[in-house]
């Protein structure tokens, strides 16, 4: 079967949803399709059981797999993730893994598209500047602020970057007493902590309700509509123009190309494992960095012998994800009146607070200037499953019976328990990339993604140095066992690289406006395109460029 | 998450590497046993949509009765609080045993995890696990937590009885949100309906 359209569109995240929204909007006839099911928010529960322990968004481990090379000694050791449990999937349904978003939504600065030129090369890292200026994202920024819904409270500090408007379209959401104290406690510092932007509206947009607190917001689809998921800031709008059609379990195995290296039509399974054939002038792949480059390495063709793009090497290189680590404290009720214990214990209000104040170091202990990090603050997850799993285990082993029953009532009832994040670049290496593994396929046949997750040392020293200055801030706050830990873990749904953009196609795949170099019509939209990933998380940045590269886009094809 | 392996906690998701067994020749000969039991064992095809209450026909019940009393020691009632027995937690465990999607060593470990404790019930006090007192059965379970594979099991038994003790009470365990009051947790809502709960989806 053969299917006819205007703009393919491979995935329906984060990069996909601005091409479909922008380019229905235009009068286009859009077809996104996407590998998972198509849930609406009537589907959605905050059942930890189907959602978290069962991981019923992510694809089974029987059916679809990564091969993973981890370094032991001086070998690169590789594993199926089915083998090792390591599960490496995001979200996969329509909107995808922006469903399942926390929507810590903090635009990268100025000095991030020029990492290179400002802070000079390291050793061993691939650093490059972007081929565009903040000035260029900087209107797209404000675009997905008003478009998606982002909600907080500009607060003037050392890296604010440049904005257009002058706070953002939403107010912050309602916060927790905890917030005062890390104010406080920062205030005594010397410190400006910063309102955290999130993607989650705080009144009503459209037809979309605003956030109800629910507590269970990272790792679940929203039920009110109040997170800026693609499906509901992007899709469901789009989707009333009546130019965009979605289709689920579209699992796009391979993009075939003309004898002048144009992409003519996509190739996907549907749910019945029939195959489709998809035409259309223009292709867009957004389906998330990894599966990104995994699509072009399997859509040989005659001008493209290694993989779409690939003529020079550079698919599936320099993959990133997010270096940095995590910090603890907890907060006894003992040492708070009984009104502070009340506000403390106000379940699904926000902590919504970061820190900037390290964004770029300038310390001898680390040589001088370099670039820095973000910190964000936020409970440990309401989950109350996966907190009683780290219960189970004591310092010499595993505890149950009463002892065990203790500790969980005192941890559940006692206390409370605030984390930072720690968000730093990870540096582009030779050792982090993505190719096809020669062995291991999926359900359908086809080869999986096999990645190497090698991270640079450099990353390590920034998180330590972050990890120490805020653990002092919990000090400041009281806390108690205060601990951190920073290491070169690589987590899944942060996720960048591969395809990187660039004016020189000896080193880039993907030219300023996101087009493979050596293919007149097809366009890469998620997060493959960064050469660098700043240090904050990444899904505001990909909505930014995709609305830029959809107006690119508009403009083309309207010509 | 202590920049560990951890799921669904916070901003970054780094994957859980969960406990898998280690095929030494214990498993193996174990495993035999197990293959040999599945005769009496009505065969599971498919996750059961049933009641967990009505399948604990997945385990003899010989099986059932050491499952029950395992979990009983690990995590036992008390003056105020829910103990595995109040909260279904071994009916939870055999319908986990039904579930298509899960790793079948997994499943092949919770049943020999059960056969083990027997056979070092037997081994160190020439007695089955349920006729042991207190302290017989905590040196049963001690000296299975020393080796990797009894570790390994009674972590995953704990888990499950977290499991029973938390989720929502739609899965047949938490009887009367016993395990939600006792630790004062509010769950979120929408709460888990017949039509999305776990096995319904994977049962569509």
């Amino acid at each position: 079967m053969t299917v006819e359209t205007e703009v393919c569109i491979v995935g329906s995240g984060a990069g996909a949803g601005p091409i479909a929204y922008t380019l229905s909007q235009a009068g286009k006839k859009v077809l996104v399709l996407e590998k998972g099911p198509w849930y609406t928010e009537k589907d959605f529960s905050k059942d930890e059981i189907s959602v978290c322990r069962r991981s019923m968004y992510t694809p089974n481990l029987k059916d679809e797999r990564h091969v993973l090379e981890t370094k032991h000694k001086d070998h690169w050791d590789a594993k199926s993730t089915y083998d090792s449990g390591r599960d490496f999937w995001n979200g996969s349904l329509v909107g995808g893994s922006s469903n399942l978003m926390s929507g810590y939504f903090h635009r990268l600065k100025p000095n991030d598209f020029n990492l290179l030129s400002t802070y000079g090369p390291i050793e061993g890292a691939n650093v490059a500047d972007w081929p565009i200026k903040y000035e260029d994202l900087e209107p797209f920024y404000a675009m997905t602020e008003e478009v998606v819904g982002v909600s907080g409270k500009v607060v003037p500090h050392s890296f604010q970057e440049p904005r257009s408007t002058p706070d953002f379209p939403y107010p912050k959401l309602t916060e927790n007493y905890i917030s005062e104290l890390i104010d406080q406690a920062c205030n005594e510092m010397g410190y400006t902590s910063i309102p955290t932007p999130r993607a989650i509206v705080s009144k009503p947009k459209d037809e979309r309700n605003p956030c109800y607190y629910s507590n269970y917001c990272g790792s679940y689809p929203c039920s009110s509509g109040a997170k800026g998921s693609a499906r509901a800031a992007l899709l469901d709008p789009a989707l009333k123009t009546g130019n965009l059609t979605i289709t689920p379990y579209a699992k796009v195995f391979k993009l075939s190309t003309d004898e002048s290296g144009k992409v003519v039509s996509a190739h996907y399974y549907d749910e019945n494992k029939n195959e489709i054939i998809v035409k259309a002038k223009t292709f867009v792949v957004a389906c998330q960095a990894i599966e990104t480059s995994r699509l072009l390495f399997m859509s040989p063709g005659e001008k493209h012998p290694n993989g779409i793009g690939n003529n020079n090497g550079q698919l599936g290189k320099n993959i990133i994800f997010s270096a940095g680590g995590v910090g603890h404290g907890e907060f006894p009720y003992d040492k708070f009146s009984d009104e502070e214990v009340t506000k403390l214990k106000s379940r699904g209000t926000f902590v919504n607070r970061s820190l900037q104040e390290w964004y770029e170091i300038d310390d001898e202990e680390l040589g001088g200037k370099v670039k820095g990090g973000t910190v964000d603050f936020l409970w440990k997850h309401a989950n109350p499953i996966a907190r009683s799993i780290r219960l189970k285990w004591g310092k010499d082993g595993l505890i149950w019976g009463e002892a065990l029953k203790q500790r969980m009532h005192h941890y559940f009832t006692q206390e409370r328990h605030l984390t930072f994040e720690i968000f730093n670049d990870w540096l582009p290496t030779d050792d982090c990339f993505v190719t096809l593994d020669d062995e291991v396929t999926d359900k359908w046949g086809d080869p999986v993604a096999k990645v190497r997750l090698g991270y640079h040392e450099h990353d390590l020293k920034i998180g330590e140095y972050i990890a120490e200055k805020t653990e002092k801030v919990l000090e400041q706050m009281g806390a108690e066992r205060i601990r951190s830990s920073v290491s070169g873990s690589a987590p899944a749904n942060l996720v960048a690289g591969g395809c990187r953009f660039g004016d020189d196609p000896q080193t880039s795949v993907l030219d300023k406006n996101c087009k493979v170099h050596d293919c007149e019509n097809l366009y890469v939209t998620d997060a493959s395109f960064m050469p660098t990933g700043g240090s904050v998380p990444y899904t505001f940045t990909i909505y930014a460029n995709s609305f830029r590269v959809a107006e690119h886009l508009k403009e083309k094809l309207s010509r | 998450m202590g920049n560990k392996n951890v799921t669904s906690d916070s901003i970054k998701v780094f994957s859980e590497k969960p406990h898998r067994n280690t095929l030494n020749r214990r498993h193996f000969l174990l495993g035999m046993v197990a293959i040999s039991a599945t005769v009496v064992i009505p065969s599971v095809i498919a996750c059961s949509a049933t009641p967990i209450h009505d399948i604990h026909n997945q385990l003899s019940d010989k099986d059932f009765n050491t499952l029950i009393a395992v979990q009983n020691h690990l995590f036992p009632t008390s003056k105020n609080s829910p103990g595995a027995q109040d909260i279904h937690a071994a009916q939870y465990y055999t319908w986990v045993l039904t579930d298509p999607y899960r790793d079948p060593d997994s499943i092949k470990q919770m049943r020999n995890g059960i056969r083990w404790t027997q056979e070092t019930a037997t081994e160190t006090y020439n007695e089955d696990f349920v006729s042991l007192n207190f302290e017989e059965k905590e040196n049963v379970l001690q000296i299975m937590a020393q080796e990797g594979w009894g570790e390994n099991w009674l972590s995953v038994v704990l888990t499950l009885i977290f499991e029973a003790l938390l989720s929502d009470p739609i899965y047949g365990s938490n009887d009367h949100e016993a395990g939600w009051k006792w630790l004062e947790h509010t769950p979120g809502v929408p709460r888990a309906t017949n039509e999305n709960m776990y096995h319904k989806l994977i049962l569509s």
